[in-house]
């Protein structure tokens, strides 16, 4: 449990000596509690009392990293339950299956398939972060091969478009510059030691620190000993949350810190219902046997549950996802779940504040402005988009909020007008000088008119009715 | 008890709404008589805090202290070294002997967080009896702003009458801003003035 600021006060050394900048121990005690200031800052503070105050900071659940140098994939070390408490940190990543039993053409292209799994929504690069080589054909040989291969091949494709992008996306032949630039991670998917260092052996240049899944009770020792000898995280896989907590206790014995929980049985509800009372432990109580991240594998069903199951363990609570299926309509589901509850409640999400062109606007095309909230901006892009007249759009920083909270707000007014007008050098992008305005803040047009110098539009109040206008009224 | 809410404003609200916000809530059979704690005021917070809060003193501002949202006039602080507290009204804007301003004092004990050694309340409730009960109540209010002192005067020189404490003399005991800036500063006047504060047990 997180310390009281009047706990934590009582080890300090009270001398109110003020070189940690705080007028008082209690003030600086107070803020260490709401974690604002760090503990080195003190220099008075004795070493018993460090070592009382970093077990107490030190994060309930660990923070396990794996994958490629380039593309390093962090999971765990989440603090809540919930995350309007504050925020879930690290975003589930989504693993998709390669069997060992594949090769020649069938191998390709199903790396090729999972390569694919890109997409591009609300501005942002999301897709599947790792391939998941299973051990089906039960010998070591082939899984080496298959593992080096998918090492090798393993570099997924610029995004694909969700939302209105995926139009313009095909629209554009495959151009190299768009290139992700990282490939996916590894998860080595067998309960053979042998099989396991075999491949790890193979791919020990190319993968950078893959993931080892799993040891069980019966391999542990063997298991710990490959995943310590090579430095790559373990995820411990057993049936019930008890017989969990004793493995990860011994292979951490056996060397191995950073571990990943797999709970192998039970039907969803009651994987949920492990789960949420896994994470509870781990959190509440600072029970350290499962204060680490966890793994589920959604493997068999048709995409569409597969789609459903992955869902649900994304919410609750799977730091890494596997799943079988190479479906786009399942995948981008699962992908923007993860995106929605990875967003930080406390930060609008926004867009760069600049100057967008929609199709291929001239001199002569319309100017309207909008502000920078995502939602906000999306939705007018998509709708000047469905107009089909080239425009440009002008993004205000307001923060990240919508028009009429900006204008509320005073973070909307001739003046970030004017000074988004003059970043965007729009005057050298279009001849005329008419501006339209979000019909909601009408009321700014004249202010505007004499703040710029240009002549002000109202435009509708609703996005929806930009196609309309633009086509009656700008025209 | 925040000076922005009183108990009838609770009672109207819950009167308009009875499924909102202010609920009448028995209190059960009371099991920690020291510092105010009752069974079924116990549940209730557990429960429409979601865990989040466990146990609740009316009493102390040490042990399981009131929660609070924001709006209320004062906060009291400890002051660990002088054995005693102080209180910043919202209207003091300067730095107090606790080394926070009241808006950082604010920050800390606001938004229903249980933060022992910080209590938000109203400057009507620091006459009450029960105002910190279990630590010693006004005994131990070592410092406040002058024109607290001068709004709460008549009442607190009652009070402080009835606690034996003698009336005006005790308040002049009490530390302000042209007397003591800091805590040390305090300290050393109310050992030069006889504060009871100094004689009496630690608070924590």
């Amino acid at each position: 449990m997180a310390l009281t600021g009047l706990e934590i006060f009582k080890l300090l050394p009270k001398t109110n000596c003020k070189k940690c900048g705080m007028p008082t121990c209690l003030a600086f005690a107070m803020q260490l509690a709401q974690k604002r200031a760090k503990l080195e800052d003190c220099p008075h503070v004795s070493q018993e009392s460090k070592q009382k105050l970093a077990a107490a900071a030190a994060p309930p659940m660990r923070k396990v990293v794996f994958g490629r140098k380039d593309a390093q994939l962090t999971v765990g070390q989440e603090t809540v339950m919930f995350r309007h408490e504050e925020k879930f940190y690290n975003p589930t990543v989504l693993a998709v299956t390669i069997s060992d039993k594949l090769s020649g053409n069938d191998l390709n292209s199903r790396i090729k398939a999972v390569n694919s799994l890109q997409f591009e929504r609300v501005g942002t690069k999301i897709g599947v972060r790792a391939i998941a080589v299973t051990n089906d054909s039960g010998s070591p040989e082939p899984f080496a091969q298959v593992c080096a291969q998918a090492a090798k091949q393993a570099c997924p494709e610029p995004g694909r478009g969700g939302w209105s992008r995926e139009r313009r996306a095909n629209n554009s032949p495959a151009d190299s510059s768009t290139s992700l630039g990282t490939s996916l991670a590894l998860i080595l998917v067998t309960e053979s030691p042998q099989a396991a260092a075999a491949a790890l052996k193979q791919i020990k240049d190319t993968a950078g620190t893959p993931l080892l899944a799993a040891a069980t009770a019966k391999n542990a020792e063997e298991m710990a000993k490959v995943a310590k000898e090579n430095g790559c995280p373990l995820v411990a896989k057993a049936e019930s949350i008890e017989a969990l907590a004793d493995l990860s206790e011994k292979i951490k014995a056996a060397g191995v810190e950073d571990i990943v929980l797999n709970l192998s049985t039970g039907s969803l509800k009651e994987k949920l219902y492990n789960m949420t009372r896994m994470r509870v432990l781990s959190l509440k109580k600072v029970f350290r046997p499962l204060g680490y991240p966890t793994v589920s594998f959604v493997l068999g069903g048709s995409p569409e549950q597969q789609m459903a199951e992955a869902c649900s363990l994304i919410c609750k609570y799977s730091s890494i996802v596997v799943v079988e299926t190479v479906e786009p309509y399942a995948i981008l589901p699962m992908l923007t779940c993860v995106m929605n509850i990875f967003t930080d409640p406390q930060k609008p999400v926004q867009v760069e504040p600049k100057v967008y062109a929609i199709g291929e606007p001239g001199e002569n095309s319309p100017l309207m402005f909008t502000t920078n909230f995502s939602l906000t901006y999306y939705t007018v892009e998509s709708d000047v988009e469905a107009s089909r007249v080239p425009s440009y759009i002008l993004v205000v920083d307001t923060e990240g909020t919508s028009v009429l909270t900006a204008y509320s707000g005073d973070k909307l007014n001739e003046k970030t007008v004017a000074d988004a007008m003059a970043k965007g050098n729009v005057a050298s992008l279009v001849k005329h000088r008419k501006l339209i305005i979000p019909g909601y803040v009408a009321v700014m047009s004249g202010k505007l008119e004499e703040a710029t110098n240009w002549e002000v539009m109202v435009g509708p109040r609703e996005s929806a009715m930009l196609p309309k206008y633009l086509k009656e009224v700008w025209k | 008890m925040c000076g922005a809410y009183s108990w009838l404003d609770c009672r109207a609200a819950y009167e308009i709404t009875p499924s909102g916000p202010n609920q009448p809530i028995a209190k059960g059979s009371c099991i920690e008589p020291k510092i105010g704690q009752w069974d079924k005021i116990n549940a209730f917070v557990q429960q429409v805090s979601r865990g989040g809060v466990q146990r609740m003193s009316q009493y102390s501002m040490i042990t399981d202290p009131m929660t609070s949202c924001g709006c209320f006039e004062c906060i009291a602080a400890v002051l660990p070294s002088t054995g005693g507290i102080m209180i910043a009204n919202r209207e003091f804007a300067e730095m107090t002997p606790c080394g926070m301003k009241f808006s950082t004092l604010a920050g800390t004990v606001g938004g229903g967080q249980q933060t022992p050694g910080f209590i938000g309340h109203s400057k009507h409730y620091i006459n009450s009896r029960k105002f910190i009960a279990a630590e010693g109540g006004i005994r131990r209010i070592v410092w406040m702003p002058t024109m607290l002192k001068e709004e709460i005067k008549d009442n607190f020189i009652k009070r402080a009458q009835e606690l034996g404490l003698g009336g005006e003399e005790f308040l002049a005991k009490i530390a302000d801003e042209t007397t003591a800036a800091t805590e040390e500063q305090v300290l050393e006047f109310i050992t030069r003035a006889g504060h009871p504060a100094t004689s009496m047990e630690p608070m924590f």
